[in-house]
């Protein structure tokens, strides 16, 4: 099954989901409830922004500079392929009912 | 949405909470409790609906000056904003209905009973915690009943009874609005927004 690597990595899932979930929001709003650093943030974004899966749009309010974050169609898209992936891979995960995964079909036979 | 997707919506959505609207609902309910005690100078009507139009600008003045710098700025998904509209129109058709059944019933709201007085302000307070998915409103509409409850059990009216609640609904907003501040200090903004 293809996942979406871009997606798959957990910062950028973070940000992805946030913005997902809200119409738009500010950098200081994502950096707050994804819980990265700045610096993190704004490297994740640009691959994000540069692959067409947000829009960064700098302005600004009164004199305060204001960065706005909006996730595009295309970034739902992914999100929501990505989310349907990988549930489907868990589902395909046999796991017994006392929660222990069947050791059997998990490891490759040994020669 | 998925299920993950919408309690995460939920999760994003009360970080917004920051107990300015409760801090604000409390200090209406005491303005109103001052207006009620003077007999003849003040009209409570007029008071409640100067106080409702000043509520919106100067809480969405508090949230910018002291809910964003802390938290950012976010526009709530539509499906939620859609909600909150419904729950104002819903909130304002519910007061505006019962305020009506009240002046019916008792021939020009002369004689309107304390129970009555409760309802239009309890009522309202619910459907917005049901529509802002706020349960403490709930119980801020119960407070308000059971002040008219105990007003109309020791005789009343006694105007000033809209005073604790008014107390009780700022202290609780005040604490909320602590734990907002404590949790979510001011942070440096990002160096790209500086630059």
């Amino acid at each position: 099954m293809e996942v979406d690597r871009l997606v798959h990595e957990p910062a950028r899932l973070s940000i992805l989901s946030q913005l997902y979930v809200v119409a738009e929001a500010d950098f200081l709003f994502v950096m707050q409830q994804a819980q990265l650093t700045q610096g993190n943030l704004s490297s994740h974004l640009a691959k994000l922004d540069e692959a067409g899966y947000v829009e960064v749009q700098k302005g600004f309010v009164g004199k305060r500079p204001r960065t706005v974050l909006r996730i595009t169609p295309k970034g739902q898209r992914a999100l929501e392929q990505y989310v349907a992936s990988m549930r489907q891979v868990l589902n395909d995960v046999p796991v017994k009912k006392s929660g222990r995964v069947r050791r059997a079909k998990l490891m490759p036979a040994r020669a | 949405m998925s299920t993950e997707l919408a309690s995460l919506e939920r999760r994003t959505y009360r970080t917004t909470d920051d107990g300015i609207a409760d801090i604000l609902v409390g200090v209406f309910f005491m303005a109103v409790g001052i207006a009620m005690s003077f007999e003849r100078g003040l009209n409570v009507g007029i008071v409640s609906g100067l106080l409702a139009a000043a509520a919106f600008p100067v809480w969405r003045g508090l949230r910018r000056g002291i809910a964003e710098p802390r938290v950012g700025y976010v526009r709530l998904h539509a499906a939620r904003s859609r909600r909150m509209r419904l729950g104002q129109c819903v909130g304002a058709a519910a007061m505006a209905a019962i305020i009506l059944v009240g002046v019916f019933f008792t021939g020009g709201g002369r004689q309107v009973d304390t129970w009555f007085v409760g309802l239009v302000y309890a009522v309202p307070l619910a459907v917005v915690a049901y529509f802002a998915d706020l349960p403490r409103w709930y119980a801020y509409a119960g407070v308000i009943m059971i002040e008219r409850a105990a007003d109309s059990l020791s005789g009343g009216p006694h105007e000033w009874l809209f005073w604790p609640s008014g107390v009780i609904i700022a202290a609780i907003g005040a604490v909320v609005l602590a734990r907002f501040l404590r949790r979510y200090p001011i942070r440096e903004r990002d160096v790209t927004e500086r630059s």
